[in-house]
């Protein structure tokens, strides 16, 4: 377990597209195949990225409307921690898209972490490492834009992902975090894009394949393998930083976890004895929506009932890489912001 | 068996009738899906973690549950 003192969340904006597609309407599949799809991914709609909106849209969106209910001047912001599977562009980097994008001084720390799933406990980790050197403001940004590599011919990932954003600010403070990782990169094919950028893109990798129907620049993803992963990986990681921090669970407020699908956290909750509240499922509406789901989880949870107890956080992240990350926070004082739609 | 069944039944949501001896390429709902859900109910249920390759000398609902029983 790592431990990071003096850091605080000073607030959370989500921002989703404004695009609903239902996913009884997308077709191509029978009545009781959808109905049997639903109750097991639980995702009943989905949110979609409009044509020529990218992940840095909606963060863009979700900084400024943070920053104006924080009061908090664009000059003070000292980095952006970008963090994404689906940035704007392969070079530069969306975080400095994103610095003049938003007005940020010109001595700021700017940079993108190529992570999914886990990736918002990364970014915490990341930006509390930054507080710890001596900056004072950073607005994480967290977001994906999937449905752009969901091929429609794959069930397996047309009726899973989602897209949008989240924006955090992390603050120098009063609070201890703490966090745990875990990583098998042995298994990265398990959900994964074929195409590989390193020896170049070929127009072959945007056709569908013979194998599978599926493009090799869409994404892939192994939905048994990644159960077994998260059955096998998640549960004792939570045990473990339960125990390292001397928390039981009943002392943790909730326990907010990438919204993978319904089955996979509902899963895990019945294993640790957690009920729905404790560990709850809240993306029935938005699909899983990668990096940005339990940012989006917690604003749709707490946004406007910002009295709720939250001193006791568990956040963790699983899936891609396939990794993990844990991270002990608090939220008691965090201004969460119901989600924005644009 | 019998709770097995009863488990696997409501995984597949299907009007078939399903026995020990069923075969599961005869059921038209035994899915990707419906491999998704039987491991996350064995881990439930039993304990215990599987992956789909675990399943894939199974051809009966019996096979099914006998290798399930064994790991």
């Amino acid at each position: 377990m790592l431990a990071v003192s003096g850091v605080s969340v000073r607030g959370i904006c989500a921002a989703v597209p404004r695009k609903v597609v239902r996913a009884e309407d997308m077709g191509n599949i029978s009545d009781h195949d959808l109905k049997r799809m639903i109750r097991s991914t639980g995702f009943e709609q989905f949110r979609v990225a409009e044509d020529g909106k990218t992940t840095a849209d909606y963060c863009a969106v979700a900084a400024s409307a943070l920053m104006r209910r924080l009061s908090v001047s664009v000059d003070s912001i000292d980095a952006i921690v970008f963090v994404s599977q689906t940035p704007d562009y392969i070079v530069p980097s969306t975080s400095v898209v994103l610095q003049s994008r938003l007005g940020l001084r010109d001595d700021v720390l700017v940079f993108d972490i190529n992570h999914g799933c886990p990736g918002f406990v990364y970014g915490l980790f990341q930006s509390a490492l930054l507080i710890g050197a001596g900056l004072n403001r950073i607005l994480l940004c967290t977001g994906d834009t999937a449905t752009r590599y969901a091929d429609p011919n794959d069930r397996s990932t047309r009726y899973v992902f989602g897209d949008g954003a989240a924006v955090s600010l992390i603050e120098n403070g009063a609070d201890k975090w703490a966090f745990s990782f875990y990583a098998d990169g042995s298994r990265y094919q398990t959900l994964w894009i074929p195409a590989a950028i390193g020896i170049g893109l070929k127009a072959e990798d945007f056709v569908p394949s013979k194998k599978d129907a599926t493009c090799n620049s869409k994404l892939h993803m192994d939905g048994a393998e990644i159960m077994t992963f998260s059955l096998e990986v998640v549960p004792p990681m939570l045990e473990n930083i339960l125990q390292e921090l001397g928390l039981t669970k009943e002392e943790i407020d909730i326990f907010a976890l990438h919204q993978a699908n319904k089955l996979i956290i509902e899963t895990i909750a019945q294993r640790m004895g957690l009920s729905s509240s404790k560990m709850p499922f809240g993306a029935a509406l938005f699909g899983n929506t990668s990096v940005a789901s339990i940012p989006l989880l917690l604003s749709a949870l707490y946004g406007d009932h910002q009295r709720t107890k939250r001193n006791n956080v568990i956040l963790c992240g699983f899936g891609v890489g396939l990794t993990a990350a844990t991270a002990y926070v608090s939220l008691r004082d965090t201004e969460i912001m119901r989600y924005v739609e644009t | 068996m019998e709770n097995f069944l009863k488990n696997i039944r409501n995984i597949l949501d299907t009007e078939q009738e399903l026995k020990p001896e069923t075969r599961l390429d005869s059921i038209e709902e035994w899915d990707s899906l419906s491999v998704v859900s039987t491991l996350a109910m064995v881990n439930v249920e039993y304990g215990k973690i599987m992956k789909m390759s675990d399943f894939k000398e199974a051809v009966t609902f019996q096979d099914l549950y006998d290798i399930i029983n064994k790991k």
